[in-house]
């Protein structure tokens, strides 16, 4: 009964030395797993619209005729800074603006150039992003096609701010 | 010797009996961990931005196979799964819980418990089931993979790639890879590809769910747990219906859902069903009048897994599936004109419900390991990203098209990355709803918007502008290395390269352009499709901010503790889960205003609210920042990294405990989830409800073990 017992106080303290090791892997591992951002910042939000212009060929689009863009993009970009993760950017677009007219026929086409994009912040970011433009006619987005537009973005890094963006459209 | 013990050995030798002392200790550690979880507690641990997370890369040969390739297989069809009488179903369900007792497992405990693991009594009984009682039968197991015999695709081999159904479809990513074994992969019914469920308004079905899960918990191929709960996302079905988190089921129990697929309102608008855009497909072509407001018309759900805890190792091995629900609007027949139906990209052969050009999409980044079973990193609590793209449960497949218009259902069924998608050329989409919800309005777009976990993009594409024997892809736009947000949005011509670091971005299935179609193109992709209803005024706000560093005030087997934690209407600490807990108590019938905060800087957490659907009407505080693609009714909304959404919601027709949570389940098992309950609409409803606790045994019921004071 002796050995018994004292084999059965091995087994149990060996058990429990086993559960503590094992438990303090496991929480070791979790810690280290799990990014926990504690501390967040508010997001930093600023908006500069960029005048753009520029021509979707014939050629690219399928249409039998260029098509010029001219017009507003909006650009909003939100940066967050968060201390655990480092900055981050999403960059909202809004080109719904431009205004866009076939260069031989003076066809009318509007466009739904509109996008949420995930960016890493940076002084600078080029941003290509294409979007569909159809004739404003009923049913026109049933044949609509594609553009790109392409945004130069500058940043102050120090306030994280957008200051400047430049634009163009054409096509892939 | 003789009775000695380490503390009277000498120093030498007790040094040694301590060494020997800590292998036993860890030795018996690890069986005792083993025996609990299974063998995945020693999966490698995650690497910091590795893809996939923590794990090593899928390998993608397996000798004397040739190697993987993109493209070398078809990408199957869902299978859609049998309709039958309910007379089929023995027993025959019952409105409460059938609590016909059964010997229990021995594994489980023993003893003897209910058949059905349904909570029972009143509170718990199919609300409506004498007013819609079911007519239509779908009964499914969960078990472990093997292969299909019965593979039904809906459509003939022509409109399936030239699958032959007849040929046994094994449970497998790849046909160069090992089939998944039963351990592996938990599966409705077992098999792949995923189930599909077909279902029309006005037409209630009893889904029957067999748990044919291990007994052994630990037998779970190093992930998953063989209790299960599922919810039928985002039904607009009594809670006992939902698949609540804490209404979970054990092997050899049955749990009987019960989806009675009424227009939300039914009991208040429209409750003479004249409304002629109220209604539903018959058999002959014509259709039939029914209550609730049309406007509320819903059409692409899925239903998955929702376990306690284990969401994301669940519907990781494959407890996820599909279900259309065809309405006389959204009626699956582009032929029939009648002043109601849209005439969406379907077919022609039946009255409704067609799949020849309705094409359901899951979408699911996994791992496997170097035996090519299905891997997974439970460690990592950001979550989890897999090396390897599937769709429809296959590796980067094809798919054969017509040249006509075609509507493709995806669903974000990862466990927590997002989706872009864009067509390898750039052509332009028509986005005709969201969340399973038909838009306002279609919108055209050449990159769809990053797609979260859980929601669900109806897009149609028009192949017609294609020769015949081309081909077209969709790419995946967006790379993501780690389960905290993704990390950027590529152009489509940096996506078309590759990302070194993410196999995920570039392209993923390959569409090809077989034939001009046989038939013409009938459909229609018309403006406006479903306008928004008009809810009535908001009656109260509620705050809800998911976030980091929570804690947990209560103990007990409802109460879990994780990094993650949600913070009620600014008031006490950021909660970690408790589906004992009361968060929030809306008033039966009353719109409300909710503001899902993202408080966790820089992560990105896809908020699922259960039961009803959402109208956003203000992004970061302002309705000008909801882009057009959200312009309709929804039930995820994606934060953004420390974004908000506001959302209107009326709380209607049924009762009982939901759920809202993130639906990076990874997040959600890691404690970002909170139990809210409409209970007061009347018998037999108590308020507060109590919480049932499941066992094999039996489910009892306790008081919940905590109120929110700004809950009612």
């Amino acid at each position: 009964m002796k050995m018994n017992r004292g084999l059965s106080r091995v087994v149990v303290v060996s058990l429990l030395s086993g559960v503590l090791i094992l438990g303090s892997l496991f929480i070791s591992s979790h810690s280290a797993q799990a990014t926990v951002a504690v501390v967040s910042t508010a997001p930093i939000v600023s908006t500069v619209t960029a005048l753009t212009s520029g021509t979707a060929p014939a050629l690219q689009t399928g249409l039998t005729e260029p098509v010029t863009f001219s017009g507003p993009v909006v650009v909003t970009s939100t940066v967050v800074n968060d201390p655990a993760l480092g900055p981050s950017v999403v960059v909202a677009l809004d080109g719904r603006g431009l205004k866009a007219t076939g260069g031989t026929t003076g066809t009318v086409y509007i466009n739904e150039c509109e996008a949420n994009l995930t960016r890493p912040f940076g002084a600078t970011d080029v941003i290509k992003t294409t979007f569909a433009f159809y004739e404003d006619k009923p049913g026109g987005y049933l044949n609509a096609k594609t553009a790109m537009v392409t945004l130069n973005l500058t940043y102050d890094t120090a306030t994280m701010t957008l200051t400047k963006v430049t634009g163009s459209v054409s096509t892939l | 010797m003789k009775g000695e013990n380490a503390l009277h050995l000498p120093r030498e030798k007790s040094r040694l009996r301590l060494r020997q002392f800590i292998q036993i200790g860890l030795i018996t550690g690890a069986l005792v961990l083993v025996m609990t979880q299974g063998l995945g507690v020693f999966a490698p641990k995650a690497h910091a931005d590795s893809v996939p997370t923590g794990l090593p890369a899928s390998p993608t040969c397996f000798a004397p196979n040739p190697c993987i390739q993109k493209f070398t297989q078809p990408m199957p069809r869902f299978d859609v799964l049998p309709r039958n009488a309910v007379s089929t179903l023995v027993p025959a369900p019952t409105a409460q819980a059938n609590t016909t007792q059964q010997a229990v497992d021995p594994a489980l405990g023993g003893g003897f418990g209910p058949i059905e693991g349904r909570p029972p009594g009143a509170i718990w009984a199919h609300q409506g089931f004498t007013l819609f009682p079911p007519q239509v039968a779908v009964e499914v197991t969960q078990e472990g993979a093997k292969i299909n015999n019965v593979y039904n695709p809906g459509v003939p081999a022509s409109l399936n790639s030239g699958i032959n159904p007849a040929t046994p479809f094994h449970p497998r990513f790849h046909p160069f890879a090992p089939d998944q074994g039963p351990l592996a992969m938990w599966t409705f019914n077992g098999t792949l590809p995923p189930k599909l469920v077909i279902g029309r308004y006005a037409e209630p079905i009893l889904f029957r769910e067999h748990n044919k899960l291990p007994v052994n918990k630990a037998q779970n191929g190093g992930f998953g747990i063989n209790s299960i709960s599922t919810h039928e996302h985002n039904g607009h079905h009594g809670a006992e219906n939902d698949g609540f988190t804490g209404a979970f089921f054990f092997p050899n129990q049955f749990y009987d859902y019960h989806w009675p697929i009424v227009l939300a309102g039914f009991s208040t608008i429209n409750t003479g069903a004249t409304d002629p855009n109220a209604a539903t497909p018959n058999d002959t072509g014509g259709k039939t009048n029914i209550a609730g407001d049309w406007h509320e018309t819903m059409s692409t759900h899925w239903f998955h897994d929702h376990m306690f805890s284990f969401t994301s190792q669940n519907v990781y091995k494959g407890m996820a599936g599909m279900f259309n629900i065809y309405s006389a609007k959204d009626r699956g027949n582009e032929a029939i004109n009648d002043g109601v139906n849209l005439r969406l990209p379907s077919g022609t052969t039946k009255s409704w419900g067609n799949l020849d050009y309705d094409v359901n999409i899951m979408l699911a980044d996994k791992a496997w390991d170097a035996n090519g079973q299905l891997a997974f990193n439970k460690f990592d609590f950001d979550g989890f990203i897999g090396d390897r793209m599937t769709v429809n449960l296959v590796d980067n497949p094809y798919f054969e098209v017509e040249a006509r218009k075609y509507r493709f259902r995806i669903l974000n069924a990862a466990v927590s990355r997002f989706f872009k998608l864009a067509l390898s050329d750039g052509s332009p989409m028509i986005q005709i709803a969201n969340d399973g919800n038909l838009l306002p309005h279609p919108v055209t777009l050449t990159e769809l918007d990053e797609i979260g976990i859980a929601e669900r993009y109806d897009v149609v594409i028009d192949f017609s502008r294609y020769a015949v024997g081309s081909t077209v892809s969709w790419v995946n736009l967006t790379k993501q290395t780690n389960g905290k947000k993704p990390d950027k949005d590529l152009s489509l011509q940096q996506a078309l390269g590759g990302d070194p670091n993410d196999p995920v971005v570039g392209k993923f299935l390959e569409f090809r352009i077989v034939r001009r179609p046989a038939v013409a193109d009938a459909s229609q992709v018309p403006d406006p499709l479903i306008p928004n209803p008009v809810l009535p005024a908001v009656t109260r706000s509620r705050n809800f901010e998911f976030g980091s560093g929570g804690s947990q005030t209560t103990t007990g087997s409802t109460s879990f503790t994780g990094p993650w934690g949600i913070k009620t209407d600014n008031q006490g600490p950021t909660l970690d889960a408790d589906y004992g807990r009361i968060s929030a108590g809306p008033s039966f019938g009353t719109t409300e205003q909710w503001t899902l905060q993202n408080g966790g800087g820089g992560w990105d957490h896809p908020i699922h609210i259960h039961f009803e659907e959402g109208q956003i009407i203000a992004r970061n505080g302002s309705a000008n920042n909801v882009p057009a693609w959200e312009k309709g009714r929804k039930d995820v909304y994606r934060l953004r990294p420390s974004g908000s959404v506001t959302i209107k919601m009326q709380f209607r027709d049924w009762g009982g405990m939901f759920m809202e949570h993130c639906h990076n389940t990874v997040h959600e098992d890691n404690a970002m989830l909170l139990r809210w309950e409409i209970d007061n609409g009347g018998s037999p409803f108590l308020r507060p409800l109590p919480t049932p606790i499941s066992t094999p045994q039996g489910v009892t019921f306790v008081a919940p073990d905590d109120i929110l004071p700004t809950a009612f």
